[in-house]
């Protein structure tokens, strides 16, 4: 038999119950021969079928803590046993093994109807990258206050890569910060609110809730648009200039301090 | 940054070690990095990497270079340590002798390989694209086994067959050597004294679970008695060689581990002294 043949079988096998998740696992065929005695083939490649699975769980339950707090040992397993049915990893590193998951538990009963789960899974998945994110330079609030007033209207910005906008209906930060402080979770309950979370400079990740149109803003401005354009994009939400640009101004200080922005080119030629 | 020639003693560098490494000097020569836990964009695991960096030389060690498969090789994550390497400036660059995947497919797994002709000459003209993209010689690991293809050949003589063909580095995992032992039933000396000592740079030790009629390379518990004695046969026969305890699980203090690399060090220490006897006894037959 070819090597391909052989790997492509022996892979099969290993994969076999995961294929046919309620059926047991399948004879070694004939034509693959081993060493080992017949009545020890299953025992050994059982062994294979279990590292498979047991591995990604593991490697979902590194990256989702709290939701395998949440659900327990049996669920988290079976969630993660029908995650590696409908999405057998892609990479070629395990860290990226989880990143369906949220959408997994939207999508299929019975996380389907508690939704406070998905967006929990959201939630684990925007810190865990936030750990990771590629690094980069990021502005201070003392080169913007050396911007000459001729530069502001065309300042344009950048998120910084560990930054991510989740807009949530459900309290599952809330459920979070109890499970991660070892606390019992409050009830899931339906409390919409829009939340960033990022790598701060000193490499710890930080989280927090944002109004709507101060997220809105955010996005605006980091999605190519100038800082000119945002006091004209906020003028039509106040109505007034000079409420507009002030309120820009407050939340550029804010992001800058908080570390959302990369230093932009348009401020290195001018700073 | 710490670049001497690798020797000495080594512990695979975990995160739940790394304040323990940067707040004071340990007695350690070198460390081992998994090279996919830093194949990330940046963040903490780059930052604690390069602070450690400069305080130890260290070797680089992956799991999914997918060395044996018969899919084509994976050049971006080939790149991919190539570029790690090229920061981390490691004294070594391993990975496993089998293969992880086939038809797309990402097992992450370390699966057993036929001990085949076609399979050689396979996997050694992998190696020699490999060393080629990493412009060093590849360092490959012998993995533990559960099941064994029946064919003529054995794996010392698989594995000696692949590092002369693809003219690489061999990391000897002595723990696997029991482990693939203990599976397939052969004796682990003669696994010992067939393979190729001169192309040996490193050895891995790491405990095991035994379930007496089988064991599981876990690497979640000290290294066992079994284990030590192959370890110091192996040094008996091959001269000091630069070794390391694995810990991937279940992981002690840093100070529990490092206790543990001292009996490594007191093994090797008195098995060279009877590789010293050894040799000059041979050159005193061969007087």
């Amino acid at each position: 038999m070819k090597l391909r043949e052989w790997q492509a079988e022996f892979q099969n096998l290993v994969l076999g119950p995961a294929v046919s998740q309620d059926q047991p696992p399948e004879d070694i065929p004939n034509h693959l021969d081993f060493i080992q005695q017949d009545a020890i083939r299953s025992q050994r490649l059982e062994i294979y079928q279990n590292a498979y699975q047991q591995r990604l769980s593991e490697a979902l339950r590194s990256n989702f803590t709290c939701v395998h707090e949440l659900l327990g040992d049996e669920e988290f397993y079976q969630a993660a046993k029908k995650l590696i049915l409908y999405f057998p990893p892609q990479t070629a590193s395990i860290r990226w093994y989880g990143a369906h998951f949220p959408d997994y538990l939207k999508n299929h009963e019975p996380y389907k109807s508690c939704p406070a789960i998905a967006e929990l899974a959201q939630f684990e998945w925007a810190m865990r990258h936030a750990i990771d994110a590629k690094d980069a330079e990021r502005i201070t609030v003392e080169q913007l206050e050396k911007v000459l007033p001729e530069q502001w209207a065309n300042l344009c910005f950048k998120l910084h890569p560990s930054v991510t906008i989740l807009s949530l209906k459900w309290n599952a930060v809330q459920v979070w910060q109890a499970l991660d402080s070892g606390l019992p979770p409050p009830q899931p309950m339906e409390a919409p609110a829009a939340w960033l979370i990022y790598r701060k400079q000193n490499l710890m990740n930080a989280w927090q809730s944002a109004e709507p149109l101060e997220i809105q803003a955010l996005e605006f401005i980091t999605t190519g648009n100038s800082f000119g354009d945002l006091c004209a994009y906020l003028l039509d939400q106040y109505k007034d200039s000079q409420q507009a640009i002030t309120q820009a101004a407050v939340w550029l200080k804010t992001w800058t301090e908080q570390g959302l922005l990369l230093k932009s080119d348009s401020l290195q030629e001018g700073g | 940054m710490k670049t001497k020639a690798l020797s000495g003693f080594g512990l695979g560098l975990r995160p739940e070690h790394y304040l323990d490494f940067l707040r004071e000097p340990q007695r350690v020569d070198w460390l081992e990095i998994l090279t996919d836990n830093y194949l990330v964009p940046g963040g903490k695991p780059i930052y604690y990497l390069d602070r450690i960096r400069e305080q130890y030389p260290m070797v680089m060690h992956g799991v999914a270079m997918n060395i044996g498969s018969s899919d084509p090789l994976d050049l971006e994550y080939i790149h991919e340590v190539k570029a790690l390497a090229d920061r981390v400036q490691p004294l070594l660059v391993s990975d496993h002798l089998c293969w992880t995947g086939v038809k797309g497919a990402r097992m992450h797994d370390l699966l057993p390989l036929p001990y085949t002709e076609e399979a050689i000459i396979h996997v050694a003209d992998r190696i020699q694209n490999i060393q080629d993209i990493l412009q060093r010689r590849l360092v490959i690991e012998n993995v533990s086994t559960y099941l064994q293809a029946a064919t003529p050949m054995q794996e010392w003589e698989f594995v000696t067959a692949i590092v002369e063909q693809a003219d690489c580095e061999l990391l000897l995992d002595v723990n696997n050597i029991y482990v693939s032992a203990r599976n397939s039933n052969f004796d682990p000396r003669t696994y010992i004294d067939t393979i190729p000592m001169h192309r040996v740079r490193q050895i891995h030790l790491a405990g095991h679970s035994d379930y007496m009629d089988h064991c599981i390379d876990t690497h979640d518990q000290p290294v066992c008695d079994d284990v030590w004695e192959l370890y110091r046969y192996t040094i008996e026969r091959a001269g000091d060689i630069p070794t390391m305890i694995e810990r991937d699980d279940n992981i002690p203090p840093l100070n529990e581990l490092i206790s543990e690399l001292d009996i490594a060090r007191n093994i090797s220490s008195q098995a060279l002294l009877l590789h010293s006897n050894n040799l000059g006894d041979r050159c005193y037959e061969a007087s």
